[in-house]
């Protein structure tokens, strides 16, 4: 099987067990968004699948071999991970930040390539940050500095990229930025998966959708299939309509 | 441009280390004009390069201890800077969490109840620094590396192992407990060439090692997870870390005794001249070398004819430092 799958995953907590069970097939070249309501376990997946979180039973594969048995620097090389919540080092600069980006590509020699200062370039142009590069990340707003820890990630240059919630902090303009940056990201052949709050943007831009609920996957695939008002009422508890969105024609909830 | 320990830097980094360098070396220059009477520059220099009727004085008594004070600050400020990392605090510096009072009980158990030779106390030093390194963790891991329930735990050990530094220095020998006053203060009065050639090469390695690691190390200061998912092997890397931070603090300890507040300050006062993001071995090392040599001047020449242990000037106005940072750490709370 290529790309990244979960096989049968146990993940917890110390006591508490998020999720028994779960099974995902992440398909390559495609978006694809996690939805569910908060506390159902999105991040914890998200986590087991960069290996921040060791499977109680399970196995999480990357081309058919588990990620346990590969070098974590291999990993890195073809796995990015944006976390919920990050910390800078004091004082760091933005370019610099997006510099360590490049870290499971350098060896110990002190040498920066052309190649990384190409990938840090087009990071920086990628996510609109360009004219930050000098500032302090602390310096910056939320979404200023969401942008910028994205850029880092793309710097990365994986061929998975795996987000959780990268529009938290964004406004409107620039939630629709990052979205349509993923879509073309997904059209320049890489493979992404997005945890998003919101199900109508989720619907409009993924290929593939991933509904969550207490820890286990309750529906999985093409958006138009999986957002329904039934569903949108088991999983979030919500009374909908779901009606085609006037722009791009696809599944729209609109609360009663 | 790029410094040699891997962190990309710009000018303010050069222009900071320059200034550390030139003004630590003016005032290993002055020390070395110090004696019973004071040497003229002229004097001092010509006596440097090998000319005149104080070379003797100058490059066998004078010049060693200059030169212990400035190797001895930099292994300091290294040793520090790699715990500040590796805990995420400004007060996680192996003089606080009683790493470097723990390498002293191993020197003194080795000298005092063995009597061994340097090597075997320098051994013994690392080994007491690193069995302590394991206690504070053990004590702390619920907290994790980070935190400040490990800064609290290595408070109290420090308090419990000065204490037995001084029972065992009272326990001692008359003769012994003489000798052992002194050093159990901190310092490099008399110190000779023979005394400094194995910690030399043994900072010196370490140096190496922990040049080697910068580029881990400042990753794994983006948090544990991006460490993790940009290839940093969490486990090993920290290991290494402390062996080297430990063996930088005690080595100094097993020749000059504790010198607590250089390894606390020197990371701090350096990534702040410097301007750097999060905290840089290089100036650390450099403030380290100017804090320490700066120090022992004022040790030598504050109540001449007598000179002082350099540990008690360090800890003087350390402890002022320190409380300073303790309200600063505290107020972010
Ligand atoms: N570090 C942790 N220690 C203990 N429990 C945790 C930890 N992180 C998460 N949990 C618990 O695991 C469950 C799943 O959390 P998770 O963060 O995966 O949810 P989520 O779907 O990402 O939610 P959100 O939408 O709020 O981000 C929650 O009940 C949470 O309380
Ligand atoms: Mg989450």
């Amino acid at each position: 099987m290529t790309g990244l799958v979960a096989h049968d995953l146990t993940l917890g907590y110390g006591e508490r067990v998020v999720s028994t069970g779960l099974s995902l097939a992440v398909p390559p070249g495609r978006l694809t968004a996690v939805i569910g309501p908060n506390a159902c376990g999105k991040s914890t997946l998200l986590r087991a699948l960069v290996r921040l979180q060791e499977p109680r039973a399970g196995r999480v594969e990357l081309d058919g071999v588990d990620l346990r048995r590969l070098r974590p620097r291999e990993v890195a090389r073809r796995i990015g991970f944006l976390p919920q919540r990050m910390v800078a080092p004091e004082g760091i600069s933005v370019t610099h930040l997006v510099r360590r980006g490049r870290y499971p590509h350098r060896d110990w020699r002190l040498t920066w390539t052309d190649v990384d200062e190409a990938a840090v370039t087009r990071a920086l142009l990628d996510t609109g940050v360009e004219d930050l590069a000098s500032r302090r990340i602390e310096e910056l707003s939320g979404g200023q500095a969401q942008r910028v820890w994205l850029a880092m990630v793309l710097a990365q240059e994986t061929e998975l990229l795996l987000l959780d919630e990268p529009t938290t902090f964004l406004d409107l303009a620039h939630q629709y930025d990052l979205l349509r940056l993923l879509a073309r990201l997904r059209d320049a052949g890489r493979t992404v998966v997005v945890v998003l709050h919101d199900v109508n943007q989720a619907a409009r831009f993924a290929d593939h959708l991933v509904a969550m609920q207490a820890g286990r996957v309750v529906a999985a695939g093409a958006p138009a299939e999986v957002v329904t008002a039934d569903l949108v009422e088991q999983v979030f508890g919500l009374a909908c309509e779901v009606v085609p969105d006037p722009v791009a024609g696809s599944p729209m909830v609109v609360a009663h | 441009m790029r410094s040699v320990l891997g962190q990309p830097g710009g000018p303010r980094l050069v222009v900071g280390c320059v200034g550390i360098v030139v003004t630590g070396l003016l005032v290993a220059f002055v020390t070395l004009m110090h004696g019973a009477t004071w040497s003229t520059p002229g004097e001092t220099l010509a006596g440097l390069l090998g000319h005149g009727e104080q070379t003797f004085v100058i490059t066998r008594w004078r010049a060693p201890q200059v030169s212990a004070a400035l190797v001895f600050g930099a292994a300091l400020g290294l040793s520090g800077a790699v715990f500040q990392n590796l805990t995420r605090n400004p007060l996680g510096s192996p003089d606080i969490i009683g790493l470097e009072a723990s390498a002293f009980t191993g020197a003194l158990v080795v000298t005092a109840c063995l009597s061994g030779t340097a090597a075997q106390v320098a051994t013994g030093s690392v080994v007491a620094g690193l069995a302590a390194a394991v206690v504070v963790y053990a004590l702390a891991r619920k907290g994790g590396f980070s935190g400040m329930r490990l800064v609290v735990i290595g408070i109290a050990v420090n308090a419990m192992v000065t204490a037995t530094n001084q029972w065992l220095v009272i326990r001692a020998d008359l003769e012994v407990a003489m000798a052992t006053t002194a050093w159990s203060a901190g310092s490099l009065n008399g110190t000779d060439w023979h005394d400094v050639r194995l910690p030399f090469a043994l900072i010196a390695a370490l140096a190496v090692g922990l040049a080697l690691s910068a580029r881990t190390m400042h990753q794994a200061a983006l948090g544990d997870d991006l460490a993790t998912t940009s290839g940093v092997r969490l486990g090993p890397h920290r290991l290494a870390l402390v062996v080297l931070g430990v063996g930088c603090t005690a080595t100094v300890t097993a020749v000059a005794g504790p010198i607590s507040f250089v390894a606390l300050a020197a990371p701090q006062i350096g990534r702040r001249i410097t301007g750097s993001a999060g905290v840089p071995l290089l100036p650390a090392a450099l403030t380290g070398a100017l804090l320490l040599a700066a120090s022992d001047l004022l040790a030598q020449t504050l109540t001449r004819p007598v000179p002082l242990p350099v540990g008690m000037i360090t800890t003087a106005v350390g402890g002022a430092y320190l409380i300073w940072l303790l309200v600063m750490e505290v107020r972010k709370r």
